[in-house]
């Protein structure tokens, strides 16, 4: 079930290569085929058993056995939640990339590509399959960013790739360390997470290092996050609505599959730093946000302060946390991606991102008003939209662990508030910018990708157990594995 | 004289036949390059069934020991390492003169000696594979050189061709004096020039030759860095690719490194003990080979200057390998040499083929060649892509095997070295793709590609990405031919 989900953006992706090269034909084929991987999640969704812990859908093939690498895919509390994230932003964004008007079959090509490279990263079990995916994911938002994106495209392009390249690289030292520390040598995560006792505590530090820097270059942790404001201002709108909302989440993912259960003493040990730099991130992030006249570019660095958050949830090693940071995962994702989402509407019409250049927006584009302003309600954190309740559990988490560095973090809400705060008030309210008076609203194409974001936010606002019953079990399962003596 | 065994020089003598008779067709009909293609391929693939029929029998090179069987009294080995490579090095000669045939430059040119010279060369480097004697790897040495050299210069009414073929020459023949001048030394020291006799001498000689041995395989180490182009000996090959015929490029790129090394293999793992005291030295010439190599390249805008160099650094790739002297560093040695011939063969078809219709080697000449042909564009970026190392292509499994070898033998600093020069690798093949998709094209017709080159990148294009998808079968025959006995 898990291979079908993934064949179909792969068959896809390469189907589409074949088409004609008729526009309609191809944004109705890439539709079809991200809307099965997206029904097949939420199908798997509800067929998930709630409660019981380990890994479900597991299927399991014989592949390499020279190298000991099986393919061996599966999900528990902590990949669903990001799969179903996945094939919902994949969908929507694909909506959204309709008016992408030239060069249209590459774009979708590599578009189900990266849809098959991240929805693999998160269902693979081995290492060898793991590391494959991740790279997968790597090339073709290169060639995304450097065809379809902005001013700067090409140069985003290629530090993107490089950047996470360099990370992905040291990972893979990490993994062949692991691969010869194992008896008998495997790559498969759950024999290794089985024997994690068997590492030394100077060995798990240093593997600990070596995967954190390719997961930490994804986060993306401070001082590894100089990629990112380029990459996600020059991408276009539906490519950045993919890398904020899903790639972002790889890392976090990695340390919490990977890192936490193979390697919990160095998990612990290192629990304290990895606070620091969430508290950095809070911090540095929101104060940057707060100096960014380009909307795109504020909504990009606010992803910085976001995972912040998610880092100290899961610094603080308790379940609060963890429930904290992987439902700020999805909550991001819906968020963050409906923000980009919603600033590629402007950039199409205005074909400026200044904020200064706005100013009174609300009279004359109120559907679009309205619906910035719940996402960016919901990016600070207002109670009953989907921010609060994960942000609450990532502090609740925090202040039991650290108590100092989570009150520190509390300025980074505030300060949030105040650039959202300050944005929808200089581009939405006041007298209406003469420039602005001929400004269409939403169309039905944006409506359709837009509005359901914004249902997301406000449902699990209201009742975020939808997702936190899915992953319940499984945290649980984790702190105990980390923090057993 | 010892006849038995001669099954296994069937393809040494096979491609030896193919050439002479390629001579004679070519004095009763001249001038017929569909002919000379044909009895080329039919060599190479005639040799290829008799290899096949005569798979190695036991033990691989394993240090210390004999490689048997041995064919014509100790001159030459048939085990796992010489069958493996042989069949690289002879698929390497089928996929050049599929590239030669329709290569513009050579048009109207007697392809004949062309052919011939090809295949007098693969059978200098089936014996470089498994030649276990100096003097006969000596003789490889040079049949291989020499017929490089013609080739290379081929082009004789091309300025840069002759000036290529010369520099090769001279520097060739420097090298191979080092060469044979360090093998006089070993037998002057020893006695023998045997391989296996001198593995038995290594072990059980007094202190005092270790000094004099391991000058002599300085200087032996010498004469193959030059063929395998590795640092300080790697100054002949941005020049001599630029200037040779983009097909002799592409199949001095591949076929006489990967023969050098596999020689390489089978002479550090005879000389035990000098070579693992050396292995110092080893690792740090192919740390710097890699290097240099990359950095390189950042600069260049030729695009046969680029893959000269890129060759460089994957030797020094390749050569790390041969340094941790472990059954996994043959087996990736191996790997990465069979990746190696197929994504660089390919990457160089799509040079002949953009250089045919466009007249041009300069990076420039790629502008938009996504939205001319995109099938094309497509193929040459998994070529890069997997060239970079980059999964799931087959370069990821070759840069992983030879990776995971440093790391298991416990050559940490030198893998670190290895993954950064990866990215910087990744750095300057994208500066390609930067040409191919992000900018336009002069004029939007497709670039023609005729049906024999169609057929050489799908071979390599399929090759790169289904063993790169599925390389258990490969893995595994490279493990039961690499097999040691008892």
């Amino acid at each position: 079930m898990l291979t079908w989900m993934l064949a179909w953006p792969l068959g896809g992706a390469f189907l589409t290569l074949l088409l004609p090269n008729r526009r309609a034909i191809i944004r109705g084929t890439a539709m079809v085929m991200s809307a099965v991987p997206l029904v097949l999640s939420v199908w798997i969704a509800c067929q998930f058993n709630q409660t019981t812990e380990g890994m479900q859908f597991l299927q399991r093939v014989p592949w390499i056995p020279g190298l000991h690498v099986d393919y061996v895919v599966g999900v528990d509390g902590l990949s669903l939640p990001l799969v179903v994230l996945t094939t919902v932003l994949s969908f929507l964004a694909i909506i959204a990339s309709f008016n992408i008007d030239e060069r249209v079959k590459e774009y979708f090509f590599f578009f189900l590509l990266l849809e098959t490279g991240m929805l693999g990263v998160f269902i693979a079990l081995d290492f060898f399959l793991f590391y494959i995916f991740w790279e997968i994911t790597l090339v073709p938002m290169y060639f995304l960013i450097g065809i379809w994106g902005g001013s700067q495209k090409e140069y985003a392009a290629i530090k993107f790739f490089l950047y996470t390249l360099l990370g992905s690289v040291i990972m893979l030292l990490g993994i062949l360390g692991l691969y010869f520390a194992s008896e008998p040598h495997t790559f498969d995560f759950l024999t290794l997470i089985a024997q994690h006792s068997h590492f030394t505590r100077t060995f798990q530090m240093v593997i600990f290092l070596a995967l954190f820097v390719g997961f930490a270059i994804k986060i993306p942790a401070f001082p590894f996050h100089t990629w990112l404001p380029l990459a996600h201002v020059e991408a276009p709108a539906p490519v950045s609505v993919i890398l904020a909302g899903v790639l972002l989440k790889m890392g976090v993912y990695g340390l919490m599959r990977i890192s936490f259960p193979m390697l919990p003493q160095a998990t612990v040990a290192f629990a304290f730093p990895l606070a620091v730099i969430a508290l950095i991130n809070i911090v540095y992030g929101a104060l940057v946000s707060l100096a960014q006249q380009d909307i795109k570019r504020m909504i990009a660095y606010s992803s910085v302060n976001h995972m912040g958050y998610c880092l100290l949830g899961m610094a603080s090693l308790t379940v609060t946390g963890f429930q904290g940071a992987v439902l700020q995962m999805v909550n991001h994702g819906i968020i963050t991606g409906s923000l980009f989402l919603l600033v590629g509407v402007l950039y199409d019409r205005a074909h400026t991102r200044d904020i200064g250049a706005f100013g009174g927006l609300g009279a004359q584009v109120p559907l679009y008003t309205g619906m910035m302003t719940i996402a960016a309600l919901a990016s600070l954190g207002l109670p009953g939209l989907a921010g609060f309740i994960s942000e609450l559990l990532c502090f609740l988490g925090g202040f039991s662990a650290y108590r100092g560095i989570t009150i520190a973090s509390v300025s980074g809400l505030v300060i949030t508030a105040g650039f959202f705060l300050l944005m929808i008030k200089r581009v939405f309210l006041g007298p209406l910018n003469p420039r602005w008076n001929r400004l269409t609203d939403m169309n039905g194409r944006e409506l359709c990708a837009a509005v359901p974001l914004i249902v997301l936010m406000v449902v699990l606002g209201v009742y975020p157990n939808a997702v936190l019953n899915l992953m319940n079990v499984t945290l649980t399962q984790l702190v105990q594995a980390v923090t057993a003596p | 004289m010892n006849f038995s065994g001669v099954g296994s020089i069937l393809p040494e003598l096979i491609l030896t036949m193919g050439a002479l008779l390629l001579l004679l067709g070519d004095v009763v009909h001249p001038r017929q390059p569909g002919k000379v293609l044909g009895i080329g391929i039919a060599s190479v693939i005639t040799a290829l069934v008799a290899l096949c029929k005569c798979p190695p029998v036991a033990t691989g090179v394993v240090a210390g020991q004999l490689p048997r069987p041995l064919i014509g009294g100790n001159l030459l080995a048939a085990d796992g390492l010489s069958w493996l490579f042989r069949v690289l090095i002879l698929t390497s000669v089928g996929l050049v003169f599929l590239m030669s045939r329709w290569y513009h430059p050579l048009r109207g040119r007697d392809l004949a000696p062309y052919g011939v010279l090809l295949l007098l060369s693969a059978v200098g480097m089936l014996l470089l594979v498994s030649g276990t004697d100096f003097l006969v790897l000596f003789i490889a040495f040079e049949l291989i050189g020499v017929t490089s050299f013609i080739l290379t210069g081929y082009l004789r009414k091309d300025p840069r061709s002759s000036e290529a073929a010369l520099k090769f020459f001279l520097i060739g023949a420097f090298s191979s004096a080092m060469l044979v001048y360090g093998i006089s030394w070993v037998y002057g020291l020893s006695g023998s020039t045997d391989l296996v006799v001198l593995a038995q001498w290594v072990q059980t000689s007094s202190g005092g030759v270790r000094w004099p041995l391991s000058v002599a395989l300085l200087l032996v180490l010498v004469g193959f860095g030059f063929k395998m182009s590795l640092v300080p000996f790697h100054m002949w090959v941005p020049d001599i690719f630029e200037g040779a015929p983009t097909p002799i490029a592409a199949y001095l790129s591949v076929a006489p490194k990967i023969a050098a090394m596999a020689a390489a293999v089978r002479i550090f793992l005879s000389f035990q003990p000098p070579a693992v005291q050396m292995s110092l030295l080893l690792a740090v010439l192919s740390a710097l080979t890699m290097t240099i190599g990359n950095i390189v390249a950042i600069q260049q805008e030729n695009v046969k200057r680029l893959l000269a160099y890129s060759s460089i650094a994957h030797m020094g790739y390749l050569f790390m390998g041969v340094v941790t002297g472990t059954p996994l560093g043959q087996e990736g040695v191996y790997l990465y040499a069979l990746a190696y011939l197929v994504m660089n063969l390919g990457a160089f078809a799509v040079v002949v083929i953009v250089s045919n219709a466009l007249g041009s080697d300069q990076i420039e000449a790629y502008r938009g060649l996504a939205q001319r042909s995109l099938g094309l564009a497509l193929l040459f970026a998994v070529f890069l892509l997997s060239l970079g190392g980059i999964p799931p292509f087959i370069g990821f499994l070759g840069k992983f095997y030879v990776f995971a070898a440093a790391i298991q033998s416990g050559w940490i600093w030198l893998a670190v070295v290895a993954i950064l020069n990866s990215v910087v690798a990744i750095y300057y093949y994208f500066r390609i793709t930067f040409q191919m998709y992000f900018r336009s094209p002069a004029d939007c017709h497709p670039i023609p590609i005729p049906w024999g080159h169609r057929l050489l990148l799908m071979a390599t294009a399929v090759s790169t990405v289904l063993l790169g998808i599925f390389p258990q079968p490969l893995i595994a025959s490279a493990r039961w031919l690499f097999a040691r006995a008892g």
